[in-house]
């Protein structure tokens, strides 16, 4: 038997990613470790591991923030590398610095080239220097004082506030009236120093009707650069994706050919390794792509161009991290079909996207031909507040965007959550949604239109809905002490199926 | 049981909005039968009436499925959550609550428009007012942290700041009380 890769490897993460990450080190046979909170000791990220230790205590800070702790981890149980999923560590140089002072492998680009394109001000400097256009933004600037109002005049408004570092849409915010600025520069520090450790903020050109495009690269330790084609990520709420497709509806081949160069020559600018992303906006009016940002780890959505590709993203990782050669050609890289991802979250679309905790009671999902899904839940699982509130992504692939879609759709309508308030109705909304349907969307899709954010089902539903509601609280009734009217004592709560007997009505 | 019809009162949660009323209560009555794992009610909410038959899993679960009488057919799935009632129907989540007939507005008092509630679970980050300020309506007075996002909150309506039910550092469930304001004393009305 060849001896696999690596003999041990820790995920330095939790939740979905952590258990995907792990299902691929397990098929090359590599033994895994993983890491956890407190809230998370029974998580299926845990379960699954070969594996597990804590990491004692209960906020991100405390756990999956601790460098220290993790390569303290992997040093007293012999892993002789760390994947860090995505958040969490996974764009921090020091850690990746850390790792290779231990003398550990890390699964992500080295501390140089991460610190270089993870900065989102210098790798606009490196796009520049590739001849690649960007959009204009000012340097770094604090809120007070009158050089970030001045920046701010020169960009005119409306604005972004952008976090230096992370990304996810964290420490990000739109700004419309000057005298805003300022709040709204200190509320995106706050947040992105809770989330990645570094508050830096900037300020960049707002594009008011873009799409936003990514095109996925490799890079292994020899030189050999590719791309893997694009992921279309805009539709976004609070400034994150929630649904992603590929290919993407308004691509042609020509702007998937520049936009892909434009991918490569950026990550070569940098002396990148490991697999990346490079996010473009296209501005709708003038057909023209600036290069936003790069991502220096896995990206959330990269099922979806694993599904047309036919490839293990996170097998890459591996390997050209153990320092093989990227076997791929440029030329051979051919799409098949159509993917759709939709980020299953615990929070409710109908009040502002508020995050809801507490306990899965039901987890049912759907299974068919062309669906993955990659979730970090189970049924009887604790949400709890201290984490993000992304449960499980969900895929669809078809042979055409059509069947892929009407999969994403079938699927949402079959995945009974309970316990606490998902968005998957909103999902299907969205899918369902004419103008996507279309593909004639932008990242202002939610904005522009917010009866998607109020609709509960038809009336004939709700009507059912009610119906079945007055039943089941009758029947619960019946449980708690017959004889009373409803209400007017604490009820004991059981399914109306188990109530002894034939119910009477009346 | 009493001779008549099994009636009661639950209550639909909508969109929880701070210091917004919680959602419409509604008055049931429910005629027929339901006898091992099969069974036709005639269900009227607020007067209005549906008939539909409702079939056991078989698996002692929560879980069934419901005819109308058009024909079709809907999975249904239902869970007690505290005192709501979490209903899973046609791919929508309905959450109901259970309503004390003899105090049907507890909740409508709780959150009389005077009070700015907690939209979710999370911590109390800053607090931007004090006692006696004046606000105006969509002016943010607090600011919230909950999974590692900062949610702004804003004032439903302008008055004055009459307490303060939380500070920096508190942890809040959803729909707590974050500050009470009173109607400004300067306005009429």
């Amino acid at each position: 038997m060849v001896s696999p890769i690596f003999s041990k490897v820790l995920v330095a993460n939790r939740g979905e990613i952590a258990v995907r990450v792990q299902q691929t080190l397990q098929a090359m046979g590599v033994g895994t470790i993983a890491v956890y909170s407190e809230p998370d000791s029974s998580a299926p990220h845990v379960a699954l591991a070969d594996e597990a230790y804590p990491l004692q205590g209960f906020t991100a800070e405390e756990t999956y923030l601790d460098i220290g702790k993790h390569i303290a981890i992997a040093r007293r149980h012999g892993a002789e590398a760390i994947h860090p999923g995505y958040g969490f560590l996974s764009e921090s140089p020091q850690f990746s610095r850390a790792c290779l002072e231990a003398g550990i492998v890390f699964i992500g680009p080295s501390p140089e080239s991460m610190a270089a394109l993870g900065d989102k001000v210098r790798s606009k400097e490196l796009a520049i220097q590739a001849a690649v256009p960007v959009v204009p933004s000012s340097p770094v600037c604090e809120p007070d004082g009158e050089e970030a109002a001045s920046f701010g005049a020169d960009l005119k408004y409306p604005l972004l506030v952008k976090a230096a570092a992370g990304g996810g849409g964290r420490g990000m915010r739109l700004v419309t009236d000057p005298k805003d600025l300022t709040l709204s520069m200190e509320s995106a520090q706050r947040e992105a120093a809770a989330a990645f450790g570094d508050g830096r903020v900037f300020l960049e050109s707002y594009i008011p009707r873009p799409r936003h495009v990514e095109f996925q690269v490799l890079a292994d330790n020899h030189g050999h650069v590719i791309h893997l084609m694009e992921r279309e990520c805009s539709i976004q709420r609070r400034h994150q994706k929630i649904i992603e497709e590929t290919p993407s509806p308004v691509l042609t081949p020509e702007l998937r050919r520049q936009m892909g160069q434009a991918a490569v020559a950026v990550t070569r600018a940098a002396g990148y390794q490991n697999a990346g992303t490079a996010e473009f906006l296209i501005d709708e009016e003038s057909g023209q792509f600036y290069f936003l940002e790069m991502n220096t780890r896995l990206q959330v959505e990269h099922p979806i161009t694993e599904a047309v590709l036919g490839l293990d993203l996170v097998e890459w990782q591996v390997r050209i991290a153990a320092g093989e050669p990227l076997t791929l050609e440029q030329e051979d890289q051919r799409t098949s079909g159509h993917a759709v991802e939709c980020r299953i979250y615990a929070e409710d679309p109908y009040n502002n996207f508020a995050p809801s905790a507490g306990k899965i009671t039901h987890w049912l999902p759907p299974s068919g031909p062309g669906l993955r899904l990659d979730s970090g839940v189970a049924q009887g699982q604790e949400i709890s507040t201290y984490y993000d509130p992304m449960l499980a992504k969900l895929i669809a692939w078809g042979p055409d965007r059509q069947t892929s879609l009407r999969r994403m759709e079938l699927a949402l309508s079959h995945f009974p959550v309970l316990g606490l308030v998902t968005n998957i109705p909103f999902l299907r909304e969205v899918i369902r949604h004419p103008h996507f349907q279309n593909g004639q969307y932008d990242t202002n899709f939610l904005e522009n239109t917010p009866a998607i954010t109020q609709s509960r089902g038809s009336e004939e539903t709700r009507q059912l809905a009610n119906a079945l509601a007055a039943w089941a609280s009758s029947a619960s009734d019946d449980v708690t002490s017959p004889g009373q009217t409803a209400g007017g004592r604490e009820p004991v709560h059981d399914s109306p199926w188990r109530a002894a007997g034939p119910r009477q009505f009346p | 049981m009493s001779n008549g019809v099994s009636s009661g009162l639950i209550r639909e949660l909508g969109p929880l909005i701070p210091g917004q009323p919680g959602g419409s209560v509604l008055s049931y009555e429910i005629t027929g039968e339901i006898t091992g794992r099969e069974g036709t009610l005639k269900v009227a909410v607020d007067g209005q009436e549906i008939e539909l038959t409702i079939m056991d899993d078989g698996e002692g679960n929560d879980q069934g499925w419901c005819r109308t009488s058009d024909g079709r057919s809907h999975r249904f799935l239902l869970s007690w959550v505290g005192d709501e009632l979490h209903l899973w129907l046609d791919g929508y989540l309905f959450i109901y609550q259970r309503v004390d007939a003899r105090r049907p507005d507890r909740r409508e008092q709780s959150a009389a428009g005077d009070d700015i509630l907690a939209p979710m679970p999370g911590t109390v980050a800053e607090i931007l007012v004090q006692v006696g300020d004046r606000v105006e309506r969509g002016q943010t007075v607090m600011i919230m942290e909950s999974m590692k996002m900062e949610l702004l909150i804003a004032a439903h309506r302008d008055g004055v700041v009459l307490r303060l039910a939380v500070e920096p550092g508190s942890q809040v469930d959803k729909g707590m009380r974050l500050l009470e304001l009173q109607k400004d004393p300067q306005e009429t009305g």
